[in-house]
């Protein structure tokens, strides 16, 4: 299995997930050390911030405790925390443009979006102020794309959404990315041949 | 399409976000303390309903509201519906139209538009007076 920390394999999963059901904490803790890394890159590059992200990383294997009576094992592990990760990632994201557009419109200026060592960095900069232009979903569709490459249907499967959505979604997410990073980093992506493709 | 993809994801590769130790182990009592709390609240949660059980049984047998039961009105066929449903079934509707008629111009009907669906701010907020808007901006800052 991909990104394990030391011998994972789905039997080693399932007997963990068995004892966690039946109150094995240390099982538990050994589910969240081997996935926390994961869902902590997919919870940052939807909110580009590291509190945010870490907030939604404990309260995903929260829930995910929350639920272990009722998980079957019909998907794994982590494509069941993916699921709860990006759906929290999705609420919090978008609570978060509505008091941006409520600040605006009070004339209260925008807050910085991303923290300040992204600041610092002006390629990490660049890629978060495009990744502000896209909606709370397609940054989503964006962000699972990009860290997993599930496929559209297991995409869809996350999102809850259909499948025809998920590919409107990151055709126009990718639409968006280009037409902001060839703006932003024009040496890097101003020269596409094949732009409008 | 294919050479935008490449550079997005050498970008994405060179930005990846890593964890700390002292982070991961945050992680890990932060869990732990929200279960902990969750079993706190379970247990207030439980005692409450017993005495709501016993408050409804009183209420019931004493019959306050002669045996009617409560209509069904439009807003429950509405909560009753997804998200998606709601914007799918009301895409077409002018937002001027949409705002008054589905989700009412007083401040928790706002609120609720403008938390919970994504609704065009500025429309939504001016049919407020200055101190509901305030209001309202304090209880979303929260």
């Amino acid at each position: 299995m991909e990104d394990g920390k030391g011998k994972w394999s789905e039997s080693v999963e399932q007997e963990l997930v068995a004892r966690a059901k039946n109150g094995d904490k240390g099982a538990f803790d050994r589910i969240v050390y081997q996935y926390q890394d994961v869902i902590f890159r997919l919870a940052y590059r939807m909110l580009d911030n590291r509190d945010d992200a870490l907030d939604v990383v404990q309260e995903t294997f929260y829930r995910f405790w929350r639920s272990l009576k009722s998980f079957r094992g019909d998907s794994s592990v982590r494509l069941y925390l993916e699921t709860i990760a990006t759906r929290l990632c999705i609420s919090r994201y978008r609570k978060r443009r509505l008091l941006a557009s409520i600040e605006d419109f009070f004339g209260l200026g925008t807050r910085p979006v991303w923290d300040e060592q992204i600041d610092s960095d002006r390629i990490k900069r660049a890629l978060a102020e495009a990744m502000n232009e896209l909606s709370p979903r397609e940054r989503a569709v964006f962000v699972l794309r990009m860290e997993r490459e599930y496929s559209t249907e297991q995409t869809a499967q996350i999102l809850g959404i259909s499948p025809g959505t998920v590919k409107s979604l990151l055709h126009r997410a990718n639409d968006k990315m280009r037409r902001k990073l060839k703006r932003l980093l024009p040496e890097q992506f101003g020269e596409e041949k094949d732009e409008g493709v | 399409m294919r050479e935008f993809d490449e550079k997005i994801r050498e970008l994405w590769q060179k930005t990846q976000p890593v964890l700390t130790s002292y982070e991961r182990e945050e992680i890990r009592l932060g869990v732990w303390d929200r279960v902990r709390r969750h079993r706190r609240a379970l247990v207030l949660r439980t005692a409450i309903a017993s005495a709501a059980v016993v408050v409804l049984a009183v209420v019931i047998a004493l019959n306050p509201f002669g045996g009617s039961a409560p209509k069904i009105d439009e807003s429950s066929y509405y909560l009753a519906l997804s998200d998606e449903a709601i914007v799918e079934q009301l895409a077409d509707t002018p937002d001027s139209i949409l705002y008054s008629a589905f989700f009412g111009d007083d401040i928790d009907s706002i609120a609720t538009a403008v938390l919970y669906y994504e609704v065009n701010i500025s429309i939504a907020l001016e049919k407020l007076t200055p101190q509901e808007q305030e209001e309202i901006l304090l209880a979303l800052a929260e």
